[in-house]
């Protein structure tokens, strides 16, 4: 058995079907289900969809807004708190499963409907389905239901949809999707967009120095190249303007500078505005001028007399005996006897002793003066190095020099954006400029005069005073300078690009910048050229795939058509206008066409091939809807599948091809069909040439019961009184004999087991006689002999279902006999005796 | 209804990465961006990260082909 298949379909409330929950037991592998219209029949279908799917795709291909489908499923007449819902008994490979689907929500206006899954009355996902061996096609035709509105899905839809849904069919998606993920690679090897690309593109520009760079431009330069190249450009760019070109390398970025310079200051002499970072101001610090008052204090403790005489008093102690006596002795220096007491000379000993620490203290506080004058100075030096050199030269220089905001105010655009606020922050920077001036004046004649006068220092006031404001104008100048810079800098660089620009230097500065980092240069040409040359390897590898993807496509297009082919030709055989192929149309991969072939003759000799949309009728199109949707459902291994009238109604030639051959391989490849139709005629043909085909008919009750179904193949005695009158030697009525005695062994079987009440009936769905043989035999106790009948029964019409041998005719009237005879004895009110 | 293709290894039918595999060159980048796509596809991951991962390697072996070259011209 190949995929799964339905042995059981209840619904209660979908669509027509209203609140008595109405059951279909399929037994057989065909079943023609009848109904006029407007009774049920693809509400049917669709309860099918909907149990799959979650959903119909009508909604998606019919509606012209989703809303149109809105509160569309339930019932209409259907009392509130009813439940709505489809459930099947699938025949798996695992064994029998129910599944059943609830709808919770109905479709509303904008809102897909809500439903709710279960697998043997347990929660379950959709993927769940996939583990029962259910499979689903592509959307919008997911589930194996063939309707009026998806038989010509393929002929209405636009040439995008069609070809979108057969590359999906032929599962070709993932090879779109790989060829969209290659082409995406190229956005990862986009050139880098480094600032050293434009200014090499600015310096080509350079009149007679930039030609040298140009090949720099193209493949794939080593470091050395954009060395060299530099190179030769400054040397050329040197020699244009009459200046030594010959000097190191080394020197040639310092000469194009200042040849750029001399150059611009031809128009604007920029550089009086350019300012210099102010060298880090060390100030001598608190614990320097705390050493001034330390040695005031010395030298206060410090005896005037004692002061006078120190030089005496240390040549006095440093004599022999002097310093170490215990005794009075004469005083050395006046010859007095006994003068020189030991207190004496301890009082001496103490008096040089401080004497010595006022001297440490005047030398440490001297060269602390000496610091506090270099830093000052050092200040009044950077008060005029670090500002713009337009404040320090002064106005008849400056004017000498061509400084002059007339000239300035057009390079700047004239709107005055750059120039008020660089006005203001030059005046404040010279303001700040003089307050450091001021006040490293006075701190270096605050020190000096220290230095020069220590014996009259009284305190640290004064210098530390100084010092104080010294750093208070010095950090107002380092902020002066600071928003100086801010403003200034667009001043200086707006100004150089307007000169630039006016062509004499165009392109200098950025010739002179990749001078100075040629390897920057060089990596990021490496980068690009390496980019590049793998780019071209993704477009060789796009084309590549291209082709193959091509050729994919066509390979799986040719078995494609090979399947539509088969059922083509089971529906419409011998036709001088036939399907031909299905193909994407040369050179695009976003239409695909169905090809006609239309002969002179029955024979197909010499057609010519056109459009089948074009040029098939519409009984051709509706059957070629139903080829490519039997060859989509071999395709895909579908275990079964529901045709919603599959034949036009006015279509009597190729009905009967449908009726016979076309049934018969569908079920040969192992599905289940089930086919529902208006059309009697095609419901009684099915029987009479499906033997064990079962019937149904669908009813419709009152508006509240909605569709009733009938399964009118169960009368046992309609399946025996066709097994009699089948008469002859012709294998197949000989086939279709036995398939009818058999089915009516299996219904007898059922009614034995069930109203025995030895099983349920849902036990024995999808029971054959080969499993229900050898329960009922045991229980045909009437006769010795009939339980011998019935395995003879299933002896002979398992033979008759298969190829070969076929049992004879007289075989199968003795068995059908046997059948009846046991229906007589074992089942009496279908006509046998008490 | 299946052309020869399918009948191809031991009985299975090709996958659509085996059917482009055989129109692709044994070199080139197209092959090694396929088995990183099919690698990822199979495993149910983006596969942009993969690919990108293969033009990165690539990227690098080009890179080193040029410092290298540019080592024996200097």
């Amino acid at each position: 058995m190949q995929g799964v298949k339905i042995r059981k379909l209840e619904i209660q409330g979908f669509r027509a079907f209203g609140r008595e929950k109405q059951t279909l037991d399929f037994d057989s592998s065909l079943a023609a289900v009848w109904g006029p219209n407007s009774q049920g029949k693809t509400s049917l279908a669709e309860s099918v969809e909907f149990l799959l799917t979650a959903g119909i795709a009508r909604r998606r291909l019919l509606a012209s807004t989703p809303d149109e489908f809105a509160d569309s499923l339930r019932n209409v007449h259907m009392p509130a708190g009813t439940e709505v819902f489809v459930r099947a008994v699938f025949e798996t490979g695992a064994g029998l499963r129910t599944v059943k689907r609830t709808l919770l929500q109905d479709y509303a206006k904008r809102e897909e409907c809500r439903t709710a899954l279960e697998i043997d009355g347990a929660v379950a996902q959709e993927t769940d389905l996939a583990t029962l061996g259910i499979t689903l096609s592509q959307p919008p035709l997911r589930a194996p239901i063939l309707a009026q509105h998806s038989v010509g899905y393929l002929f209405t839809v636009g040439p995008q949809d069609r070809a979108n849904y057969l590359k999906a069919l032929l599962e070709v998606s993932e090879l779109d999707e790989l060829r969209s993920g290659v082409f995406a690679l190229d956005g990862e090897l986009r050139p880098l967009d480094a600032p050293v690309l434009a200014q090499l593109q600015k310096a080509v520009s350079v009149p007679r120095a930039g030609a040298a760079l140009a090949p720099l431009q193209v493949g794939a330069p080593t470091t050395q190249d954009v060395r060299d190249k530099l190179e030769e450009s400054l040397r050329l760019l040197l020699n244009s303007a009459g200046k030594p070109a010959s000097g190191p390398a080394t020197e040639l970025a310092d000469a194009a500078e200042r040849l750029l310079e001399e150059t611009r200051a031809r128009t604007f002499p920029i550089q009086l505005l350019e300012s210099r970072p102010p060298a880090i101001w060390e100030s001598p610090g608190s614990a320097d001028v705390a050493l001034i008052d330390a040695y005031v204090a010395e030298r206060r403790a410090l005896d005037a007399e004692v002061h006078r005489l120190m030089r005496l008093f240390a040549e006095a102690l440093s004599l022999s005996g002097v310093a170490d006596s215990m005794d009075p002795i004469e005083c050395p220096l006046c010859g007095t006897p006994l003068a020189l007491t030991a207190e004496r000379t301890a009082f001496i000993r103490d008096r040089l002793t401080a004497t010595e620490k006022f001297r440490a203290a005047e030398k440490v506080v001297g060269e602390a003066l000496d610091k506090i004058v270099s830093a000052a100075e050092a200040s009044l030096q950077a008060a005029d190095t670090s500002v713009p050199r337009v404040l320090t030269i002064g106005r008849t220089e400056a004017r000498r020099a061509g400084f002059n905001l007339r000239s300035l105010r057009p390079l700047l655009g004239g709107d005055g954006a750059l120039l008020a606020p660089w006005l203001d922050s030059l005046r404040k920077l010279a303001a700040a400029r003089r307050g450091v001036v001021r006040a490293s004046r006075r701190a270096v004649a605050a020190a000096r005069e220290a230095r020069t006068g220590m014996a009259a220092i009284e305190s640290s006031a004064e210098i530390g005073e100084a010092l104080a404001r010294l750093e208070r104008t010095v950090q107002i100048a380092a902020e002066a300078h600071t928003a100086y810079s801010t403003v200034a800098g667009p001043v200086s660089s707006t100004v150089n690009k307007v000169i630039d620009d006016r062509g004499t230097t165009t392109g200098w500065s950025d010739l002179i910048a990749l001078w100075r980092a040629p390897d920057q240069l060089a990596d990021v040409l490496l980068e690009n050229a390496t980019r590049a040359s793998l780019a071209a390897e993704i477009q060789e590898a796009l084309e590549e795939i291209d082709k193959g993807n091509a050729a994919v496509w066509q390979e799986k297009f040719g078995s494609l058509s090979a399947g539509i082919q088969e059922w083509w030709e089971l529906l419409r055989p011998d036709e001088p206008t036939y399907f031909s192929r299905v193909a994407p149309r040369a050179n695009t991969r976003r239409t695909v066409d169905f090809k006609a072939g239309l002969a002179a003759a029955d024979d197909r000799k010499d057609p010519k091939l056109r459009e089948a949309i074009a040029v098939f009728s519409q009984s051709q199109l509706h059957c070629l809807g139903l080829a490519v949707f039997l060859a989509r459902a071999t395709r895909e291994g579908c275990g079964f599948v529901v045709l919603d009238e599959p034949v036009l109604a006015a279509d009597d030639d190729h009905r009967a091809h449908f009726e016979g051959p076309v049934l018969r391989r569908i079920t040969e490849r192992g599905m289940q069909v089930v086919v529902l139709t208006q059309s009697q005629g095609i419901w009684q043909n099915v029987e009479r040439l499906h033997p064990q085909a079962e019937r149904f008919r669908l009813e419709c009750g009152d508006r509240l019961t909605g569709t009733i179904a009938v399964k009118t193949s169960d009368d046992l005695e309609a399946v025996l009184q066709r097994a009699s009158i089948l008469r002859g030697g012709d294998p197949e009525i000989l086939r279709l004999r036995a398939a009818l005695i058999r089915v009516g062994a299996e219904r007898f079987c059922k009614e034995i087991l069930v109203d025995g009440g030895h099983a349920e009936r849902s036990d024995l769905e999808g029971r054959n006689l080969g499993f229900l043989e050898p329960r009922v035999s045991p229980l045909l106790v009437k006769a010795p002999e009939h339980s011998g009948y019935l395995q003879q029964i299933a002896r002979e019409t398992n033979d008759g279902v298969h190829d070969a041998p076929l049992p004879t005719h007289g075989a199968l009237t003795v068995i059908l006999g046997y059948l009846r005879k046991l229906v007589s004895e074992y089942r009496p009110k279908h006509g046998g005796k008490k | 209804m299946e052309s020869e293709l399918d009948a191809q290894k031991g009985g299975q039918e090709l996958s659509n990465f085996d059917r482009l595999g055989r129109h692709l060159s044994e070199t080139g980048i197209a092959r090694s961006l396929l088995s990183a796509f099919r690698d990822a596809h199979n495993r149910g991951e983006h596969s942009s990260a993969r690919m990108r991962e293969v033009v990165a390697a690539r990227l690098a072996e080009l890179r080193k082909e040029r410092a290298g070259r540019e080592n024996q011209e200097t």
